[in-house]
């Protein structure tokens, strides 16, 4: 049995503990306020946060014109469906076609599921080895299903060249066939394969990333 | 510079909060035994009065100038791992001593967790060896351990007890974040459903209510598919039901029928709930005082009924305190999985939000009588060194993404800048 002065002081602390306890609680969620205000203040002056830059559609369908910008996150799933992180509603092209993601200094690797024909610059991926030796530069042409995009990366992030010119090419330009002037997907590239050539060289910039101003529209 | 600013106060009362508390039991010692006979045989109340909010200090202001860390979530978890060495060594100081080490242990853990999700970003050559690691972790308490409160979810090596199942929750959050990152929807419901096959050979059904829970959760984070989570929810209501019935899972039966009526056989099978729901009614809004009452009536007031303990020395209002710390917990992850760069690291962080929050919410509203009991311990803040270090390694996982978060927030901004 505790001593009466030990009951006493310790019921008068109890107040003091429960003072401090909702002190703690309400400190805690001031806190995450404040963070959460200076978060949202920060993530709005960087409207591209989470991008590696975007992809521009050459051959899409009536669902995908041509010139569409999709932006690409630095990991995800192209594919089809509404969940993934770069939806392609093109024929040809099923729900997962394939994974990709951004190395800095090396590129844009893509990975696609069993069955699912890809191509990077006319290169036709068919394993593993063949997506670690082709990684998307700036300018790389990607072809899935019926669908050709192009890959434009942000200024200031590393790959490892520049494959090609920024600017979409006019239809018919490269790898088109005769007939329809419909982009060829697979093979037709291997012309345009410009992994580490000069065409680097006078390939106008990339693309950059936009920063808020304020003058900018809410 | 803001984070330092809001970070103090905060640290400021939690230091203040255990040292006097520490302080308190140390002069119930002293009433008690004498000065000298408290600082001869009671010393270790003043020390822990001493250590712990130094302890407190060093984790949440030093090590993340070491290393990149969520000072909020460090504050909080201190908080509660803290408030479970205080409530063991008032009712039992030789478990406070030992959760003490494991605090420091799991802290360690935690550290290391959080350089694992930096450094290994993607963990797809892993998530295998994982599986089968896992699988055969629960496997093990059927084969060698034996039957403690209905359950085979213990078992020894070199007596040391260990539940592999704290364990499998780090292995089964990577697993289901790794391959619902990569829309595989087949591996890791196959493993997720194994995981609980294994968890009803142990009877450990609390525990399996959890993997459930959050392997259904991350699924509707993942898809946003209602009617498939839906459908998931109906199925787990279904195997809840035929898992009542059946006679191997009688503990089950009888602790629904305890959460219903604990008064109708209050001397026996209702003794623990009675005696937690008295617990709380005694402390009131402010509890009966640090050091007075009887917190050790309650059977198990060590790991599953430590809530109802801290409630009748603190009282109701800090017990909702305690509860508010978990919410906190829970938004600071959804934050932090809301803000991930990659689907992975959303998805893994969710996952450890998930679980921390589910657990807290079944053992505490078993506590409450809201639901049945399920045995699952609260975490950071119940006895026991497999769940406090698991529960710690969750919140690395989590810490590890929000780092990179920040990291990824900087690179944004040099990008942003790079393109001036």
């Amino acid at each position: 049995m505790a001593s009466l002065d030990f009951m006493i002081l310790s019921k008068l602390m109890s107040y003091v503990f429960t003072f401090l306890g909702v002190m703690i609680v309400w400190r805690t969620f001031s806190w995450l306020r404040k963070d959460r205000r200076l978060t949202h203040k920060r993530l709005k002056a960087l409207p591209d946060a989470g991008t590696i830059g975007v992809m521009t559609v050459l051959q899409g369908s009536d669902e995908l014109p041509e010139g569409t910008v999709l932006p690409v996150p630095f990991e995800g799933v192209l594919g089809f469906v509404r969940t993934c992180d770069v939806v392609i509603p093109v024929d040809d092209v099923v729900a997962q076609h394939l994974d990709f993601t951004f190395r800095n200094g090396k590129g844009l690797y893509i990975y696609p599921r069993r069955g699912c024909p890809t191509a990077v610059d006319g290169v036709t991926l068919d394993s593993a080895a063949d997506s670690r030796r082709y990684p998307m530069q700036h300018g790389s042409i990607l072809c899935v299903g019926n669908a050709v995009l192009q890959l434009g990366v942000f200024a200031g992030l590393d790959v490892a060249q520049f494959s090609g010119a920024w600017q979409p090419q006019e239809p018919g330009a490269f790898g088109a066939s005769s007939e329809s002037g419909a982009y060829y997907p697979y093979g037709a590239y291997s012309a345009y394969d410009t992994h580490g050539t000069e065409d680097a060289e006078d390939a106008p910039l990339p693309p950059t990333r936009r920063k808020r101003r304020p003058d900018d529209e809410a | 510079m803001k984070h330092k600013d809001l970070g103090r106060p905060l640290s400021r009362a939690v230091t203040l909060f255990f040292f006097l508390a520490f302080l308190l039991l140390f002069v119930k010692d002293c009433f008690e035994f004498g000065l000298i006979g408290a600082f001869a045989g009671h010393w270790q109340g003043l020390a822990l009065a001493l250590a712990v909010p130094m302890l407190n200090v060093v984790t949440t202001h030093l090590l993340p100038r070491l290393f990149p860390a969520d000072k909020l979530l460090l504050s909080l978890t201190n908080f509660l791992c803290a408030l479970g060495v205080l409530v063991l060594y008032r009712t039992n100081p030789p478990d406070a001593y030992q959760q003490a080490t494991f605090y420091f242990v799991g802290l360690v853990a935690m550290v290391v967790c959080i350089y694992i999700v930096r450094i290994i970003r993607s963990f797809r050559f892993l998530v295998w060896p994982m599986m089968l690691i896992s699988l055969g972790l629960l496997l093990l308490p059927r084969l060698l351990g034996s039957e403690t409160y209905g359950a085979y979810n213990w078992f020894s090596i070199g007596g040391v007890r260990f539940q592999p199942s704290e364990v499998v929750k780090l292995c089964l959050v990577i697993v289901i974040a790794r391959f619902m990152a990569d829309q595989r929807f087949l591996p890791w419901f196959l493993y997720a459903l194994g995981c609980l096959g294994m968890l009803m050979l142990q009877k450990d059904l609390g525990t399996a209510l959890l993997y459930f829970g959050t392997a259904l959760l991350l699924y509707y984070a993942s898809s946003g598919n209602l009617l498939v989570t839906g459908l998931g929810l109906a199925g787990g209501a279904g195997a809840a039901v035929v898992a009542y019935n059946l006679e191997q899972f009688s503990h089950v039966r009888r602790r629904v029928s305890v959460w219903l009526d604990p008064w109708a056989d209050y001397e026996n099978a209702g003794y623990q709930l009675v005696q937690s729901l008295m617990a709380i009614a005694t402390g009131g809004l402010f509890g009966v005082g640090l050091g007075l009452g009887s917190p050790t009536t309650i059977p198990v007031y060590a790991s599953d009924f430590i809530f109802a303990v801290i409630c009748e020395q603190f009282g109701l209002i800090f017990g909702l305190c305690v509860l508010l710390m978990y919410v906190a917990i829970i938004w600071r992850g959804a934050t932090t999985a809301m803000a991930a760069r990659t689907r992975f690291h959303g998805l893994l962080a969710m996952g450890c939000t998930v679980m921390i929050g589910l657990q807290a919410f079944v053992i505490i509203g078993g506590v409450l009588k809201l639901i049945p009991l399920t045995g699952v311990t609260m975490p950071f803040v119940s006895y026991g060194g497999t769940s406090l270090v698991s529960s710690l390694c969750l919140i690395g996982f989590l810490q590890g993404v929000a780092s990179l978060n920040e990291d990824a927030l900087r690179e944004d901004t040099r990008l942003a800048n790079y393109s001036e």
